[in-house]
Parts: structure tokens; sequence; C-alpha cells
């Protein structure tokens, strides 16, 4: 071995025994096969960067059941998930959005349109629904689309984007309405939308669902030209297709929220 | 079957995974989620200044999702492009897409060291200056600490990162061109300049500590 060789050798050996990261019993720590004797050890090695051990701990069995639940949805929704739309839960905020969301001024309205000068008549792609927040997202009949239901305490946070499976060609505009049983009302959050069509709304509890008394409601979204959106929120539920076409100029999406801890059921 | 101290989802178990089995693709789940986020969370500690990481644990729930999901698109696509009689074991395989997912997305961010203007190749010869040849063998511990210090303060973070990946991970060219997208050349031209500059600079701390052990002969009465 050259001595050039030898060098590097030890140089690396070096980095690595002053990398804080590269301890194998973080791996040990992720996979649950640490000690709490082990593991005050390792935070008392680590001192000031103990509070990033956090980041090795080991994910709940809900975690997982939630990411298999979302693998599977994604893998029965084709082999263009994406381009065929669908519903994701991700726990809390998740990947970073992107500019192109904020370039838009959030508009306090049922209707928000865009690019006047688009074709009104021109079918928009299927949406995917990602819906990200709530204090914990609870699961109940896992094998349908809409099986899961975001808990929202007063302060929580909620944020729903519905993305196109291609750039949108015109304007697009959503509507919105909450169900439970016959109660069926209009659902009015500020919304920003894209240029490329893809659609955000993000609040608390208190800015999305205002008035909503506790409990769990189904929240009903239609994305398309304004002028093929149903006239009010009855005709949006009622008309809320179980198997999209792919030649719509609407596209519907739901998702479950539950509201607790209001004390106005 | 354990690989890199987590339990490895068998072939078959992997398959049927692949193939819309919801218990198997449970036990993927379940076996394979220590791998990415370890990966994960080193690669995120190792790009972002730890300041910064303030919900650490977030980001790489989050991130650890989104290599998931990346790795089962399409039908599973990429999952289906591991062959095990290639060598790579399954942890190895899947921690390397994470840790090219976690850069990919990182490299949307400000704070991202891959980012920043890259230094060009020609600055680094330069940097690594034709200075002589060191005693490597008798690097110490002193001189080595000395070498990486200015190693770090010659390099941007992505020289760095160059480093670590192709000296301190041993990993392969192919692998780094994995991890980065360039070329097979491009990786090997950062190897062999990394490797000169280890050396001028080693060849600068030596030159050094024997000045200044000469310097305090000279003083000795």
């Amino acid at each position: 071995m050259s001595r050039d060789e030898d060098l590097l050798r030890a140089l690396s050996d070096l980095v690595r025994s002053e990398d804080p990261w590269r301890d194998p019993r973080l791996d040990d720590l992720a996979a649950g096969r640490l000690s709490p004797d082990q593991e005050q050890a390792l935070l008392r090695e680590l001192g000031p960067n103990a509070p990033m051990v956090e980041a090795f701990r080991p994910f709940d069995a809900r975690f997982k059941a939630d990411l298999a639940d979302q693998i599977a949805a994604s893998m029965r929704a084709s082999p263009s998930a994406s381009a065929r739309g669908g519903v994701r839960f991700l726990p809390r905020r998740a990947v970073v959005l992107g500019g192109a969301a904020a370039t838009l001024a959030a508009a306090a309205a049922l209707i928000l349109l865009l690019r006047p000068h688009a074709t009104p008549d021109d079918p928009v792609p299927p949406y995917e629904l990602v819906v990200l927040g709530g204090d914990n997202i609870v699961r109940s009949a896992p094998e349908t689309r809409q099986a899961r239901t975001a808990r929202l305490v007063p302060g929580s946070r909620l944020e729903v984007r519905l993305r196109p499976g291609h750039r949108v060609q015109g304007s697009v505009a959503l509507r919105g309405a909450v169900v439970r049983g016959a109660d069926i009302r209009p659902w009015l959050p500020a919304t920003e939308v894209d240029p490329s069509g893809a659609i955000r709304v993000a609040g608390t509890r208190e800015q999305l669902f205002a008035g909503l008394p506790d409990g769990e409601w189904t929240v009903v979204v239609a994305v398309g030209r304004e002028h093929a959106l149903p006239a009010d929120v009855a005709e949006l539920v009622r008309n809320q297709p179980s198997v999209p076409g792919d030649d719509a100029s609407v596209r519907y999406e739901s998702f479950r929220v539950m509201l607790t801890g209001a004390g106005n059921e | 079957m354990t690989i890199d101290g987590h339990r490895n989802p068998s072939v078959d178990e992997l398959r049927r995974a692949l193939n819309g089995d919801r218990s198997a693709l449970r036990s993927v789940v379940d076996c394979l989620t220590p791998v990415i986020q370890v990966r994960v969370a080193r690669a995120l500690l190792r790009l972002t200044p730890v300041a910064y990481s303030s919900d650490i644990r977030q980001e790489v729930a989050d991130l650890t999702q989104q290599v998931f999901l990346a790795l089962f698109a399409d039908q599973g696509k990429t999952l289906r492009s591991w062959d095990p009689d290639r060598g790579a074991s399954l942890a190895g395989f899947v921690g390397l897409l994470a840790e090219r997912e976690v850069i990919s997305t990182m490299r949307t961010q400000s704070r991202n060291p891959w980012s920043e203007i890259p230094m060009d190749l020609p600055d680094l010869d330069r940097a690594a200056g034709a200075s002589s040849h060191p005693e490597a063998g008798a690097a110490s511990r002193q001189v080595l600490d000395e070498v990486w210090k200015r190693l770090q303060s010659r390099l941007t973070n992505r020289g760095v990162q160059m480093f670590q990946w192709l000296y301190v991970d041993g990993l392969s060219v192919g692998e780094v061109c994995t991890l980065t997208g360039l070329t097979e050349d491009a990786v090997h031209a950062w190897r062999s300049r990394l490797g000169r500059l280890v050396r001028d600079i080693a060849g600068e701390v030596m030159s050094d500590s024997l000045v200044a052990e000469r310097t305090a002969q000279e003083r000795t009465p």
C-alpha cells in the first residue's frame, strides 16, 4: 500500500471516529434494540448533540401502518398513480411544497379563478389529494380511499393540497362542502392556486372550520372549470362520482376530519 | 436474516409485497423503516447544520415517507430493479436511494450545501499546489487532525461531502454517480484531486511542524 493510501486511510479513520452519527448504537436505537441504560450512555457521550437523537428514535406502529396504507393506495391507483389522482395522508407537514403555491395570493373565496385567458371547456386532469396535519391520523376502514380521519383539536393546523396529474391548461376553480349526515354546509377556506393548477388550503381548525360543531365531518371538494362546477353544495355532494371519468371538467376528492375539544357538539 | 443489524425482508416477501400482498407489505415496511430512517437521519445531519435542525424528527419522518413512496412508485419499479445477485444488499440498495432522495430534496433548499456554487476542479488543483510529498506513514493523530481541519477549510461543503463518500464511506464511483448525478469521469476527477489535495496539505502540515520543532530547539539553551 502506498504512503498516499496510508495517509488517506488514516485520515478517513480519524473522520469516522469523530463523527458522532456513525455510532452503530444509533442503528440499534432506530431498530428498537437499545436498552434504556445504553441509551443514557449514548446521550451522555453525544453531549450537546444529544437532542438530535430524536432523529433516530423508532417510529411507532401507527406510523408504519399508515405508511403501508399509503404505499398500497399508491400501488392500487395505477402505474402512474400521480396522474390518476388518489389520496395520500401524511402526518403533519411533509415534503417542501415549493415556491409555486406562494406565488399567488390567498383568496378567502368560494371560487378562485386563474388565468382568465384559459380555454373553458378543456377537461382537467385527475388531481391527487394530500392531507397533512391534525394531531393524530385516525384510521378507520383502511381499505377505502377516505379511510383516515385527521383529528383536529382547537389550534390544530391542517393543510390540504390538490395536485393535478399534469399542468392544467386553463382556469380552474375550487368549491367545497362539509358534510355530516344530512347536514351539508359550504366549505369556504382561503385558497392558494399556482399556475400549474395545484391548489393549497392551509390553516388552523378555527380558520378552516369556523363555527362547525365537534364531530366527524366529510370534506368534499370539487376542482374544475368554473362553469362546470356544481351550482350549490347539495349538488356538489350529490354529484361526487365513485369512479371519475377520464374526460372530466370537474374532479372530486374527499377526506374526513374529526373536530374535537371545542365543546360545541 | 439481518443486514446491517436490521432484519432484512426475504426476496419472496419483497416480491409478494410488490405484488400487492398487504401482510408482506407491512412486513417490508417494518423491516426497511429503520434502515431508511437511519440513512435519512445521517444524511440530514451531515447536510444540515445542527443548529437549524430544530424539527429534525419531523424532517426524518417526512423524508422516510418520501423515500418509501419513491421506492414503490410505478408499481415498485425502483425496488424491482434491485437484484440480490449483483451483490448489493437490500439495505445497502435502499439506503443509497434514501440518501439520494435526501440530497435531491435538499437541493431545493437554500441551506443545502449542494446548492452552493461548487469549487471548480481547476480551483481545487490550485489549492492542492505543489508541495512536497509527506511522510504519510509517520502521520500522527495531531497531524491528521490538522490535515482534516485544513482540508475542510479549503473545500466547499460539496467537496467535504465528496471526500466523505469517496474515502470515509468508501462508496464506489458508481454509487457516488447515483447519489450526485455526476458522470463517472467527473467522480474519478474528484477522487484524484481530493487525494492530491490531502497529500499536499499533509505535506504542508508536516513541514510546518518541522519548522516549529527546529525553532523550539534553537530557542532551547
